[in-house]
């Protein structure tokens, strides 16, 4: 098989020179960029403030990328430069200079239009924060990443009461990818939700059947990015939540089974008007239904 | 998210070599294992963990959870989601010259065109209709999105039911259920990654249905029979938990031993790890299954109390379902209960009115309940609830007062999970007949809800007899107008 590849492959080549194929950014041009570009322009180190790991980062700055102009592309024009220009990518000291046949393959994509295709890059976890995240699914919390592209983790901790003793112990290795905290049916201290508080990214947050008290919720007010609050059968009262008033990203606050009455539901809702609240179900209030009048019980 | 080695196959030579220019570049890399990945490969569990183990989606979920309320027999269209005045301005008429050309029904004994025997009224603040058969659904109706042009390939149940649960008309492929758990596993430590709570009927097709095909037995579904023993030896026969043990460790060794010699490991795998799981599910059933945590009020809202037993069937169901999620199930299938006076399932060839009433006063207050519960709990935010059946039925009647199979055209609803809420997705013609717009085939049904669940329906693939296969084949496009 491996000869009649080989074969094949220069039987192509002669050929290729009439081919105008349209290159595939993902199986031609993102292998050599993962080889050559990515340790330094990666979601790692991001060199220069530059990141080419996914499309909208690429295309973000023009003069890195300008479709079927290589002249006006840094990410064509850096790499054909001399051996001893400062400005080379990826430079001497770094890595190895790409090829020919790269360089040109580089440059027929972008003049053929730098498109992406269908490509959606594979982000990965650090080493330390694959460990931790690995570390946590040991002790049965569910940590799981949401997607791909990227680092953002959920965690979920329905399965694993947290010890009061210990002091709620996200790795610190995660604790700017926690997007999603789950902590549903768990009793903590309030040294405990004030951790939780430190996670700055939280999008979203589970409270529900906890301890919470409003001098605990009050704090998560100094989370900037939370945008889902579920209070379900906690104490919280209407009096903590009004602190949410100044919130420009939470959309939905379930208040369900707290002792808040659907009056003070109704005020709530015209402070936070950005915010949906959520209480009780209300059982509904339907006609006699022809259907239930009649006798359909009744035996065949 | 697909077993196969990071090996070059025939299909990919292919098409790397027709890429032109590009060839000379792959040959410098060809010794790199990294550029030889052909796509993205390699999404299995880490090694050690169950197979079942919550795995990464492609991309940022909407839903985490399905509720799938499979409509056994296939409701009406005209008569619940898809009002239609012209059958009222016919009815009673020839339907080959009111709707013109017909397509052969199964029982070719085309009546007269049937208007609705049921009122329609607008709900909520979007105004959308539902007929009387569903008043209670219709205090929901902003959290609904209905989809009114769905459409399958085949007239008849068996068929029909593989290919709305298999994606593919014959017996022996894996169920939606099975994919969902394959793709994301399940963040339950205790119960199957995908339950059928059986309402009494099993749908035409039978337990295939919900079968796992060719991905691993891990990932079938698990029957839950209703009334309050939902499986059969879920309590020990053996005297002491420390007996139980030591049968099951010995059944392991002997398992374990297999493994290196028999030829097919993954089926023993499959074995000690469903044990494994049999053997948790022993408290976490009971746990399940008993309500006596549950308010009154919230049973009320299910209709537990209802005089009408099969309601109280599929209350227990519903909660149960909402119970399921709670505990991290991936993926929950009810079945219909049976409605009795002749009428199960949402089958009716004749008897229609009847039949309907029967089988919507069934479901109508319990899934309503459902989708008010999981809401007050923020839990729908993160559950994606279907409210479908195989097929529709006809504009015109069977006989004189029943209604024949029809695919051509019907509604199906979803609610949470990421969709919009009051929400009409597509159309059929001026009977109800045929959909016209925006066309939603089974393909494009399956490759929207894998899509909510964080899924690309063309990268979650199994090899099996050499190929690749998908849940969609090669078929599939995602309804992003539902998507809110």
């Amino acid at each position: 098989m491996n000869k009649f590849c080989t074969l094949l492959i220069i039987l192509l080549c002669s050929i290729n020179t009439y081919a105008k194929d349209l290159i595939d950014f993902e199986k031609q041009i993102w292998p050599i960029m993962q080889q050559s570009c990515i340790a330094c322009h990666g979601q790692d180190k991001a060199k220069g403030g530059l990141r080419l790991d996914l499309p909208e980062l690429i295309t973000k700055n023009e003069h890195i990328l300008k479709p079927k102009n290589t002249d006006d592309s840094e990410l064509y024009y850096r790499i054909i430069l001399d051996d001893d220009d400062g400005d080379l990518m990826p430079p001497t000291k770094a890595g190895k200079r790409l090829t020919k046949a790269q360089t040109d393959l580089i440059e027929l994509w972008i003049n053929q239009g730098g498109k992406f295709g269908n490509w959606m890059a594979i982000v990965n976890l650090s080493e330390p924060q694959q460990t931790a995240v690995n570390n946590l699914r040991k002790q049965g919390v569910y940590a799981v990443r949401l997607g791909d592209r990227t680092r953002d983790i959920r965690i979920d901790y329905r399965y694993t009461p947290i010890k009061k003793s210990s002091l709620f112990s996200i790795p610190p290795a995660l604790s700017n990818l926690i997007t999603q905290l789950n902590l549903s049916n768990q009793t903590l201290t309030p040294e405990q939700f004030t951790a939780i508080t430190k996670l700055s990214n939280l999008e979203k947050i589970e409270f529900s059947n906890t301890n919470i008290t409003d001098t605990d919720l009050i704090k998560f007010k100094s989370l900037k990015k939370l945008k889902s609050l579920n209070l379900y059968n906690t104490k919280i009262t209407a009096k903590a939540l009004a602190v949410f008033a100044e919130s420009r990203t939470l959309k939905k606050l379930y208040i369900a089974q707290t002792p808040i009455t659907p009056a003070q539901q109704k005020t709530l809702q015209k402070s936070l008007r950005k915010t949906k609240i959520i209480g009780n179900w209300v059982m509904p209030k339907i006609e006699a239904n022809p259907i239930t009048s009649k006798k359909i019980n009744r035996k065949k | 998210m697909t077993d196969q080695k990071n090996n070059f196959s025939r299909r990919d030579m292919l098409t790397l070599t027709s890429q032109g220019f590009g060839t000379l570049a792959m040959m410098g890399l060809f010794g790199n294992s990294a550029a030889a990945k052909p796509l993205l490969k390699g999404r299995t569990a880490a090694t050690g963990e169950s197979p079942l183990a919550p795995r990464r989606p492609h991309f940022l979920p909407k839903a985490r959870n399905v509720i799938m309320l499979y409509m056994d027999g296939g409701f009406s269209q005209m008569d619940t989601f898809d009002p239609k005045p012209m059958l009222d301005k016919y009815n009673g008429q020839d339907p080959s010259k009111v709707i013109g050309e017909l397509h052969a029904t199964q029982f070719q004994n085309n009546g007269k065109v049937y208007a609705s025997p049921w009122k329609f009224k607008n709900h909520g603040e979007s105004g959308i209709p539902i007929s009387s058969l569903f008043p209670q659904i219709s205090t929901c109706a902003d959290d609904l999105c209905i989809i009114r042009s769905m459409v399958s390939e085949f007239p008849e149940h068996t068929n029909a039911n593989y290919m709305f649960h298999t994606g593919h008309g014959l017996q022996g492929r894996p169920s939606l259920g099975a994919w969902a758990g394959y793709g994301l596993g399940t963040e339950s430590n205790n119960l199957p990654g995908f339950v059928v709570l059986n309402g009494g009927l099993i749908p035409p097709g039978g337990l295939d249905n919900f079968n796992s095909g060719f991905l691993p037995a891990n990932y079938q579904g698990s029957i839950f029979q209703k009334g309050k023993q939902v499986l059969a030896n879920v309590t020990p026969n053996e005297k002491t938990s420390r007996l139980q043990q030591q049968k099951l460790s010995i059944l392991k060794t002997l398992d374990r031993s297999l493994l290196g010699s028999h030829h097919d490991a993954g089926s023993v795998e499959s074995a000690i790890q469903n044990y494994e799981l049999a053997y948790k599910m022993q408290t976490a059933v009971p746990d399940l299954t008993d309500l006596s945590g549950e308010s009154d009020a919230t049973k009320k809202l299910y209709g537990l109390d209802s005089k009408f037993k099969p309601t109280q069937t599929y209350a227990r169901q519903c909660l149960t379902a909402r119970r399921l999620v709670e505990r991290g199930v991936r993926f929950v299938e009810l079945t219909c209960p049976a409605v009795g006076a002749g009428c199960d399932r949402w089958d009716q060839h004749s008897n229609h009115k009847n039949g309907h009433e029967r089988n919507a006063l069934a479901v109508d207050q319990p899934v309503a309940a459902l989708l008010k519960d999981l809401k007050s709990r923020g839990m729908l935010d993160d559950t994606l609830v279907i409210f479908s059946g195989e097929f529709g039925r006809t504009p015109f009647a069977q006989g004189t007062n029943g209604r024949d199979h029809n695919p051509t055209g019907f509604s199906a609803w979803l609610a949470g999970g990421g969709v919009k809420g009051g929400h009409i997705h597509g159309a059929t013609d001026d009977f109800g007949y045929n959909s016209i717009k925006d066309k939603m085939d089974i393909h494009d049904f399956h490759a929207t809800i894998l899509h909510l669940l964080g899924i690309d329906h063309t990268k979650l693939t199994y090899r099996f007899g050499g190929r690749d296969i998908r849940l969609t084949d090669v078929y599939g496009n995602v309804a992003k107008d539902i998507i809110a």
